[in-house]
């Protein structure tokens, strides 16, 4: 770690460093220069009272430290016809890649990977995509590739991982690859691992994450183990994965608290399920403290995420998130 | 069966019988958003239209043909909801097994023993084994739950009655007296906005001033204090409109929390005032949230003006909901008779 790390941090520091954070100390600094340069550039943030900014912030205004006319990209979140989307200014794509293959290259190693995406390619504004592309390119071998209704590119893939033995890593959407699954039986090779990437917001309790993973490595033919969550959104530049099991580890240079809905910014112990805040190094150049929707709790090392505040569960009833 | 129900309705009509007083207590400890007085408001609303009279109304001679089980999931953000349904089943001789949420578990247990309805409650899991048929409220995501539940227990699609998650609004246009402008505040706050017949959205016209209803909410408040728990969750929605340079307005404490904006349903306590400049636009705006609206309230004359495929009512009926309503309109009793 260089030395400006141990002395006064600025964003620049924070920016080209915070890959390289270890330990509570080290990320206490960069988290409090990263805010100290937030609070005083993005506009919206300077104006916000707390710590963690609501994500809906995203949906508003431009939170950002920069010109919004300056940003690199502009990713925007999914969402239904007629409720606003959030949007991600990127002010810098080298750092972002960096935090993607950082975090990946640690959890998965770095390949080369037969990386197969159960997604669209054709969707510039999202965030998922362009991660799935740069770890293509980074990682992936000839044979990986975006698919949806052209199976045959998981067919290939698995052929390919099966006689060239590499590893296999199909990444999608929870429920579309659950979907994939029950159009036919499909056996990945040993060793692969099937990554969802969320997308269970809209069957939050139909199905336990748990369950989920179980009903993909039985239609994958894979071990409950092999089936792996991972944990972004647009607004973040940082992801998470489980690693066989329904805990997210974070990166070193991502902490996640969980907090009480009913009283702003107040910590919860673990084992007690609330809000999950999110502190993001990687977003230097936006707000990296940011108050999620998602209810979590905390375990060892990591969290769990349990589902979505959404209004709609408030104002109507939600209780099997208590009762089942 | 009705004179039962009507007797012991009579009964819980007096703050002070013992069951009520328990059960509200029980009630008031549980995890929700209930407050002394809104819990007290809701049980004398429901109980005052129990009598033999209209329950027969409403049931009529309609009948279990045979013997099912029927699964109730009753949802908690509001006291007794729920109970229609729980009437209905046993009033029309159908054995109810209901499985209530935490938040409210005493209510409709302590209603249904002393009324000697024929009404078990049990654990979600155990309420699928024994159903032959369901009755579901809740969220999108419980719906999609209990459509997977219901496959996997071998209920047919025709005997389950799915509820979804839904909302409501109100139209205004300025010339709602002062009692209406209470009326208003009542559907907007009473459950701390929670419930789908709590009015989330509110359409003005775009040069009205919402100060008058701002005013009745703060009024109603003085009367209905808020819950404990409300402002803590508005808190950082407020911190964020100011961060955002946003309109909007709050009461003292946070009792209440008022944006002008698009017409996007905020988190509870917090409603949502949007303008519009015609009635073509209101009612596109209206009718772009058709799916999702349980109710839309206005004052009478301008009930009129309102599209008629949506169900309307006038102002000050939120809480208030007859005997015989129909959720996400559905006829609870026709499903029923259907079995």
């Amino acid at each position: 770690m260089p030395d400006t790390i141990a002395k006064r941090l600025s964003h620049k520091d924070v920016a080209q460093n915070f890959t390289r954070v270890r330990g509570a100390g080290e990320f206490a600094r960069m988290a409090h220069a990263a805010r100290t340069y937030q609070k005083r550039h993005c506009r919206v943030y300077g104006r916000y009272p707390y710590t963690y900014l609501p994500i809906a912030a995203f949906k508003q205004a431009a939170v950002t430290c920069f010109a919004p006319d300056q940003a690199a990209a502009v990713f925007e979140s999914s969402g239904t016809t007629g409720v606003a989307r959030s949007h991600h200014y990127v002010r810098d794509l080298a750092l972002y890649d960096r935090a993607i293959t950082a975090h990946f290259a640690a959890v998965f190693g770095e390949g080369p990977f037969t990386l197969l995406v159960h997604l669209p390619d054709y969707a510039p504004q999202s965030s998922l995509v362009y991660m799935a592309r740069l770890l293509m390119r980074a990682y992936g071998d000839s044979a990986s590739g975006f698919f949806l209704d052209d199976t045959a590119v998981l067919r290939r893939g698995i052929a390919h991982a099966e006689t060239q033995h590499t590893t296999l890593l199909l990444f999608g959407a929870a429920f579309g690859l659950l979907n994939l699954a029950m159009t036919q039986r499909w056996t990945l090779p040993p060793g692969a691992r099937l990554i969802e990437t969320g997308g269970m917001k809209t069957h939050r309790k139909s199905i336990t994450r748990a369950a989920l993973h179980q009903r993909l490595a039985e239609g994958f033919g894979i071990a409950r183990h092999q089936v792996w969550s991972e944990y972004g959104m647009c607004e973040l530049l940082s992801q998470a994965y489980t690693r066989g099991g329904t805990a997210f580890y974070p990166p070193p240079w991502m902490q996640v608290e969980v907090f009480d809905p009913e009283r702003i910014e107040t910590p919860l112990p673990a084992g007690q399920t609330g809000l999950l805040g999110v502190v993001d190094l990687a977003n230097i150049h936006t707000v990296s403290a940011i108050m999620t929707e998602d209810l979590g709790v905390r375990c060892a090392g990591g969290f769990e995420v349990l589902g979505r505040l959404e209004h709609s569960a408030l104002r109507g009833c939600n209780f099997l998130l208590k009762n089942v | 069966m009705f004179e039962r129900i009507a007797h012991t309705a009579a009964r819980w009509r007096d703050p002070d019988h013992r069951p009520r007083v328990r059960a509200v207590e029980a009630t008031l400890r549980a995890p929700n958003r209930f407050t002394p007085e809104a819990l007290t408001f809701a049980i004398n609303q429901q109980m005052a239209l129990l009598d033999a009279s209209r329950l027969e109304a409403w049931i009529g001679t309609r009948s279990a043909a045979q013997p099912l089980t029927l699964g109730v999931f009753s949802a908690g953000n509001v006291p007794l909801v729920g109970l229609q349904d729980l009437l209905a089943v046993t009033a029309m001789g159908y054995r109810y097994l209901g499985s209530v949420s935490k938040k409210s578990d005493f209510l409709l247990p302590a209603f249904a023993r002393e009324a000697g309805l024929d009404a078990c409650f049990d654990a979600a899991d155990k309420v699928w084994a024994a159903s032959d048929a369901v009755i579901v409220t809740g969220t999108d995501a419980t719906r999609t739950w209990a459509e997977v539940q219901a496959k996997r227990h071998g209920i047919p699609r025709h005997r389950c009655l799915l509820r979804g998650h839904s909302y409501s609004a109100a139209v205004v246009d300025g010339r709602e007296s002062a009692e209406e402008r209470e009326r208003l505040a009542e559907d907007a706050l009473l459950h701390e906005g929670l419930g789908c017949r709590s009015v989330a959205l509110v359409w003005a016209p775009e040069t009205l001033s919402p100060d008058p209803y701002l005013e009745s909410f703060a009024h109603m408040r003085a009367v209905f204090p808020v819950h404990r728990n409300t402002p803590g969750t508005l808190a950082m929605q407020q911190a964020l409109l100011k961060a955002l340079d946003a309109s909007h307005a709050y009461g003292e404490g946070l009792e209440f929390l008022v944006s002008r904006g698009p017409a996007e349903v905020q988190a509870p306590g917090h409603i949502r005032w949007v303008p519009y400049r015609e009635s073509e636009a209101l009612a596109q705006g209206l009718l772009a949230h058709r799916a999702r609206l349980q109710c839309v309230y206005a004052r009478e004359g301008l009930l009129r003006q309102l599209p008629g495929e949506l169900r309307l009512e006038r102002l000050g009926m939120a809480q208030r909901p007859a005997l015989d309503w129909q959720p996400d309109g559905k006829d609870t009793v026709a499903f029923l008779a259907c079995l």
